[in-house]
């Protein structure tokens, strides 16, 4: 609705073939594609997506920029003919940033992937936004360094796209989040322009406390304010060792207050403290060898892992299991703890995990990720709305949408307490999505959504508040007390044309008052 | 209605039953899904030392 | 008796430009679409360097879902099912494969699915640039397969092996006629360890080229190779190039059943061989080297510790390993079958890449198991210069046992 009513007031130009020989020009034939494939393909993210409005995300043309300045160039030429720009990095991102919301150009970042400069003395490395993180950690190990982001996508996310939506990791309270690890970057504003931001002016400074924070600005921001070129990030040495230790409990209300007590431990080392809900495990005891043999008894589950030198987690590890053995939780075994951890990126949102609950049959389906920011004491009432909801619409249409249980993950940057990624899985059968249950979907979103608002939490802790149901609960609601009225004061400043990413966020409504 | 797993080839495995309606099973004969287990535990060990020089074990 | 069973029946009703995407290959697309995490990506060595995921897993699996949502057309796809080496890294890495594969009895079949494009989209007459070439091979391949019994045994003129045996040494075309150290040395390696063989006369082709233009053909040629095994006497074959070894391990039994006879690697045998001290390796070869996993053993296989076996009994070689994991994400650039044709420079590109992180590993040479990855390895080594030799893994076991090839 949204969608219509503002293309009414917009005017974007078309993409003709002097357009098209223009591009070509900047960036050579071989990185303009218009083939309808090259489009589809590139029209959607991992994120719940409209299969049946397929056409409507379908950018008009591919670019694959080389460099900053060609990313420079074919920005210019967007503003000149005013077309939208979406800038699209590893497109591994399970909110909607990078799905195009007026086509356009897609522009797709993935060959600028070198690393520029290792700098072993201050500590620091260099990218291009298309590396990719484990490829960039093949290369740091040989040094003896390690950047510590650790997504869920990390074998294929790239750094550019990790920046733009203000990426957070599995191992966050050990090593930070991607907002705490970028020290200065080179950004193209929507106009062509290019500029650095950092801490202060320096390069490789980790605080200062001259002028604004603009850096901030370009982390989480969606494409909808430039495309980042070039980023300077913090490494780490490679830990010494890894411990990942997984503990069973006799139901959620168990877990959850032994949760409290590892999380605010003190120790260092706990890169991640992550509670399964009843809900989760029995999910996993459809279909994972490691937790079908479990116990009945077991109901609730959290997977800790600690990172550092031998000699730190030597120490953490037997607190670790004092605390646990004290409340009576059961250790689940060196093979579930390190298999479980290893495959933490991969095992637990495989398509074929969906079923239909008549049946039992299996039904192929993506993933939804909720990722609210909720704080510990509201994780009982959230689980218990959030299930409530969800079953609601899977009893209406069962086959379509299917609830995988939750994950809490106890990481904020640099330490383990306070307030937690709160995901709530749920599986959708996309091929048969139509008007109606595509509704659905977009209202059990909202209903979702407004619970976060009810415990004072945050919508998105690491994807971004741009989906279909999310977005107008958080523009109208938690961003509510003038930090909107902001943010379009801000995109209408660096993007006059509204060009960059246009409709994300509502912030179309920025031009509409001007 | 929630079915349980059925072993096979000492490995956990979906029961057939459940593929039949919206998608089926394919041909994978013993030999292929035995290496499809051996990479995997490959992956997970190669995934590790991907993060950390050792894996420490639990306290006695 | 190795047999790698993998099939989906029905990837064998072909595609056809104006007619609908059947509900089976829509849903076996969506599977891979549904999960959009893409794990295929970074692991797949053209996009490595193209950066262009219209080429991965993903994107095949998306475009041609995009062919059943009519977004597409299937003619268009021409192009773009050609950047693919075949080397089975993605539908291996792919978590529906490896994570749950097993569970589900299904798995992601990337290969399969691409040799079923690239068919029905020649049998649509949908041919893609450059694909002259591709004809070029197939034709110089049927000139060896009408060649005389000397010709094709040219390789082996002076070395009396009998055309019959319990146990044949497979030689196809490509080692016969073109690679042909590398069966040559296998034959004498095996001849010094005191291992009775033959060589059939005559086999079929097992061209990749032909398995994904003409597939009746191509099983006409399939199965008058197992008639001539069979004939021959054959109880356990010997298998030198990989590719075959796939075709004999994979593709056959699909089509034709359980094989008569035991197939196996040479790499496996050797090994064994050595193990069981049939042969010994008493000359020191003064080396350092690096190992490179053949895509047709890693990926599709299982086989990457014979070849390490052999490798760390060679007395004086220092070797410096790559684990097999992390050669998912190699290739030589070859492919399994039409690719070097269709993108000779692209071919060349991936080829440097592998030879430069075997440099980076300060060896001298690059040790394969594969006439294909040699053949195109040592084209892109005198071309690029870089320093590393390529060289097949038996020619040093070859120097080794003190053998003069």
């Amino acid at each position: 609705m949204l969608g219509e009513f503002m293309t009414s007031i917009l005017k974007y130009g078309t993409i003709d073939d002097k357009i098209l020989e223009e591009l070509r020009a900047i960036v050579g034939d071989e990185n303009v594609f218009t083939e309808p494939h090259h489009r589809a393909i590139r029209a959607s993210v991992p994120a719940p997506f409209p299969l049946h409005k397929w056409s409507e995300h379908t950018p008009d043309v591919v670019v694959l920029p080389g460099s900053t300045q060609e990313v420079s160039e074919v920005l210019k030429i967007s503003n000149k003919y005013k077309i939208p720009v979406v800038p699209r990095g590893g497109a591994t991102g399970l909110a909607d940033g990078a799905m195009p919301l007026r086509k356009g150009i897609i522009l797709d970042i993935k060959r600028m992937c070198e690393i520029l400069e290792i700098d072993e003395v201050d500590r620091t490395v260099t990218v291009q936004p298309g590396i990719n993180m484990q490829e960039l950690n093949r290369v740091l190990e040989k040094l003896g360094l390690w950047f510590p982001d650790d997504p869920a996508s990390y074998p294929v996310a790239v750094v550019g796209g990790r920046v733009g939506t203000g990426g957070w990791s599995l191992v966050g309270a050990f090593g930070g989040h991607v907002p705490d690890l970028v020290l200065s970057m080179e950004v193209v504003l929507p106009t062509g322009d290019i500029i650095r931001v950092g801490n202060g002016g320096g390069r490789k400074i980790r605080k200062s406390s001259v002028g604004y924070r603009l850096k901030d600005l370009f982390i989480g921001h969606q494409g909808t304010l430039g495309v980042v070129t070039e980023i300077t990030l913090d490494v780490f040495p490679r830990p010494e060792v890894e411990f990942p230790a997984f503990f069973g409990y006799n139901s959620f209300e168990h877990a959850y207050e032994n949760a409290f007590k590892m999380t605010t431990s003190g120790l260092r080392t706990l890169g991640a403290v992550v509670i399964f809900d009843e809900e989760k495990v029995e999910y996993l005891r459809r279909d994972d060898e490691a937790y079908i043999p479990q116990p009945k008894s077991i109901k609730s589950i959290i997977a800790t892992v600690m990172y550092g030198t031998e000699a730190e987690v030597e120490g953490a590890k037997k607190r670790l299991f004092e605390i646990a053995e004290k409340d009576g939780a059961i250790y689940l075994g060196e093979e579930l703890s390190e298999g479980d951890w290893a495959s933490r990126h991969d095992r637990y949102a495989l398509p074929l995990h969906g079923r239909r609950r008549s049946d039992w049959q299996v039904v192929p389906m993506t993933w939804h990720c909720e990722d609210a920011a909720i704080n510990h004491s509201q994780l009982p009432y959230v689980r218990k709305r959030w299930h409530e909801i969800a079953s609601r619409y899977i009893e209406q249409y069962d086959g379509v949408f299917d609830d995988w249980g939750m994950f809490m993950y106890s990481n904020p940057p640099f330490r383990p307490w306070g307030d937690y990624l709160t995901e709530i899985d749920i599986g959708i059968n996309e091929l048969a999505l139509d008007e109606e249950t595509w509704e659905a979907w977009v209202n059990m979103k909202r209903e979702i959504a407004e619970v976060v608002i009810e415990v004072e939490g945050s919508i998105s802790a690491c994807h971004g508040g741009t989906r279909e149901g999310d977005v107008e609960v958080c523009v109208r609601q938690e961003l509510k007390d003038g930090q909107f009225e902001l943010m379009k004061k801000i995109k209408k400043m660096l993007d006059p044309n509204n060009i960059m990413n246009p409709g994300k966020y509502m912030l179309d409504e920025a031009y509409q008052e001007g | 209605m929630v079915r349980h797993a059925i072993i096979k080839y000492g490995h956990f495995m979906v029961d057939p039953d459940d593929m039949q309606d919206v998608i089926r099973q394919q041909e994978l004969n013993e030999e292929e899904i035995e290496r499809i287990v051996k990479y995997r535990w490959m992956y997970l060990d190669w995934m590790h030392k991907r993060f950390a020089d050792k894996v420490v074990k639990p306290p006695e | 008796m190795v047999e790698l069973l993998s099939y989906k029946k029905f990837y064998d009703e072909p595609l056809k430009k104006d007619e609908p995407v059947s509900e089976e290959i829509t849903k076996d697309c969506y599977t891979v679409f549904a999960c959009r995490h893409k794990f295929c990506r970074e692991v797949c060595p053209v996009y490595q360097e193209l950066r262009n995921e219209s080429y991965t897993s993903y994107g095949f699996h998306a475009a041609l879902l995009s062919v059943s949502r009519g977004i597409e057309s299937l003619g268009n796809m021409k192009e773009t099912i050609t950047y693919c080496l075949e080397c089975g890294a993605c539908e291996l890495r792919c978590p529906n494969t490896l994570f749950g594969g097993d569970f589900y009895k299904r798995r992601t079949t990337t290969v399969d699915l691409v040799r079923k494009i690239r068919r029905d989209l020649i049998a649509e007459n949908e041919k893609p640039n450059n694909w002259g070439e591709v004809e070029k091979k197939i034709d110089q391949y049927k000139k060896y397969y009408n060649s005389s019994p000397e010709e094709i045994r040219q390789w082996a003129k002076d070395l009396e092996i009998p055309t019959t045996g319990d146990t044949i040494l497979f030689v196809d075309y490509f080692t016969a006629f073109q690679e042909t150290v590398t069966v040559r040395t296998a034959a004498q390696i095996l001849m010094k360890a005191g291992v009775k063989f033959g060589v059939i006369e005559r086999p079929g082709l097992t061209l990749g080229e032909l398995y994904e233009t003409n597939f009746d053909e191509w099983l006409a040629h399939a199965k008058e190779t197992i008639e001539a095994l069979k004939s021959a006497g054959a109880k356990t074959v010997i298998v030198v190039n990989p590719h075959e070894y796939v075709y004999l391990t994979r593709e056959y039994p699909k089509y034709m059943g359980s094989l008569p006879f035991n197939v196996i690697f040479i790499t496996e045998y050797v090994a064994k061989l050595i193990e069981n001290k049939k042969i010994k390796l008493t000359t020191e070869v003064d080396i350092k080297a690096t190992y490179h996993d053949p895509c047709a053993l890693n990926k599709f296989s299982g086989i990457w510790e014979s070849p390490r076996k052999i490798i760390e009994s060679i007395p004086g070689l220092e070797y410096t390993d790559e684990d097999p994991v992390s050669q998912w994400y190699n290739c030589c650039g070859n492919g399994i079958a039409s690719f070097k044709e269709l993108h000779p420079e692209l071919s060349y590109r991936i080829g440097t890449s592998r030879l430069r992180k075997a440099a980076d590993l300060g060896v001298q040479y690059l040790l394969l198991g594969c006439p294909h990855c040699k053949d195109q390895l040592s084209e892109v080594q005198t071309k690029s210069k870089i320093n590393v030799e390529p060289i097949h893994l038996l020619e040093i076991v070859a120097k080794a046992m003190g053998l003069e090839v």
